[in-house]
């Protein structure tokens, strides 16, 4: 068995709005995964319930063949949920912030990589969050992810904000982490584009 | 767990103590408020009318500090960290502690300075009153103020849902006050309702943290 995540019967509404119903999902160690749909058919949802953010569900999703909701805390560790906004302390620099997420997940970031000085983030790595662009708080949220490149990362709309240059060097990483590192690679995106890795498996949730 | 509390309160000390305007925002603040509350003073109602003052000032820079754990996509940085939330919430609450502690200190030297007639007498009772009303207040107002960051909209209804918490914590300490002018601190602590009000903040520090993480993940 080389299933990481499996799904059986996932159902999941806010209040009496039923965002998916019976979703069987299964998706494999190392491989490259896509959920897209329309807006509102629930890629968030999805994705926040396999990062063990949002355990208010019914139906079963395990993770290495246990359930997520009995999971312990190292799963946490292993697994890395990027929002589709992303997501800093605003009173404090980029690298402090990187700092911060480094050491929660106790991990050592290098910043001195070349990812960093390809991504343009050096200049402004000391620059309080709210002085960045929306682009430039995404690519420091790429550049954590995969400079500590966990065993799953999951990613909501990782392109968003980011110019098409930009996108082609993180596509890239995305390949190098996953044939490299055997990280499981999920990730949302509602764009039609083409990508520099190839993807093993994708759900469209509107016909599911 | 106790290195996430560390690497958390690290960051909330870099955060309240780099930025210059959050200090000055804290001493207008109370400035402001124990002066208001000073000019209608009398004698009998000087702790009550302090305890009051750091009760709302608390309120007030709890909703503060709860907003700097907000990032520009209006969620809360913790919610999507790999992280037990409640060890979260237990690092929040020993931070605000510590900054209610320090608001009680320059409180007791605004209402010294500008009450002309009435003093507060820092005693051993008046300590241990003041340290276990910030930790119950600490863990109630954190809590809630947390909530109310990530819910948004629905800040109403978790407002109500205070209540049943807030109340019998007020009632207790209003009542343990009348204790602080007449006995030994020795009598403070054997009496009925600082007992009571301490009970009740050891059950509150255990429950927010687990409160706030099931609220919160579910």
């Amino acid at each position: 068995m080389d299933e990481l995540f499996e799904c059986n019967k996932l159902s999941k509404s806010y209040l009496n709005k039923k965002v998916f119903e019976n979703l069987e999902l299964k998706i494999r160690k190392k491989s490259i995964f896509q959920v897209c749909g329309q807006n509102g058919s629930g890629k968030t949802t999805l994705l926040k319930i396999l990062s063990g953010l949002d355990k208010d569900y019914s139906g079963t999703v395990n993770f290495n063949n246990k359930e997520i909701q009995n999971i312990e805390n190292d799963f946490y560790k292993d697994v890395l949920f990027l929002p589709s906004v992303p997501s800093f302390y605003n009173d404090l620099s980029l690298r402090k912030n990187l700092e911060f997420f480094s050491k929660i997940y106790q991990n050592n970031i290098n910043f001195d990589d070349d990812l960093m000085n390809l991504l343009n983030l050096k200049k402004i790595l000391n620059e309080n969050i709210t002085n960045l662009s929306d682009g430039q708080r995404k690519k420091g949220q790429l550049f954590f992810a995969i400079s500590i490149s966990p065993k799953v990362l999951i990613f909501d709309e990782p392109f968003n904000f980011i110019d098409d240059s930009t996108q082609e060097i993180i596509q890239n990483y995305i390949k190098k982490i996953n044939n490299n590192r055997d990280s499981t690679i999920i990730f949302s995106d509602n764009s039609i584009r083409s990508y520099q890795f190839e993807i093993n498996r994708k759900v469209d949730l509107k016909n599911v | 767990m106790f290195r996430i509390i560390i690497i958390f309160l690290s960051k909330d000390f870099s955060i309240e103590f780099n930025e210059k305007i959050n200090f000055f925002y804290t001493l207008i603040l109370l400035s402001t408020f124990s002066l208001i509350f000073t000019s209608f003073l009398e004698s009998d109602y000087i702790l009550f009318s302090y305890f009051m003052t750091l009760l709302i000032t608390n309120m007030i820079l709890s909703q503060r500090i709860a907003r700097s754990e907000s990032s520009n996509n209006q969620e809360l940085v913790a919610y999507n960290l790999p992280i037990d939330l409640s060890v979260f919430c237990m690092s929040k609450i020993l931070f605000n502690i510590f900054i209610y502690l320090l608001q009680a200190i320059l409180l007791v030297l605004f209402y010294n300075l500008f009450s002309q007639n009435y003093k507060i007498d820092i005693s051993t009772s008046f300590i241990l009153f003041t340290l276990v009303y910030a930790i119950g207040l600490a863990c109630l107002l954190t809590t809630f103020s947390l909530m109310l960051e990530r819910i948004k909209s629905e800040g109403q209804f978790m407002f109500i849902s205070i209540y049943p918490l807030v109340l019998p914590f007020l009632f207790l300490s209003f009542n343990s006050l009348d204790n602080l002018f007449l006995v030994s601190y020795e009598d403070l602590i054997n009496s009925f309702n600082f007992q009571v009000l301490l009970a009740f903040d050891i059950l509150m520090f255990v429950i927010c943290p687990i409160l706030f993480s099931y609220a919160v993940r579910r």
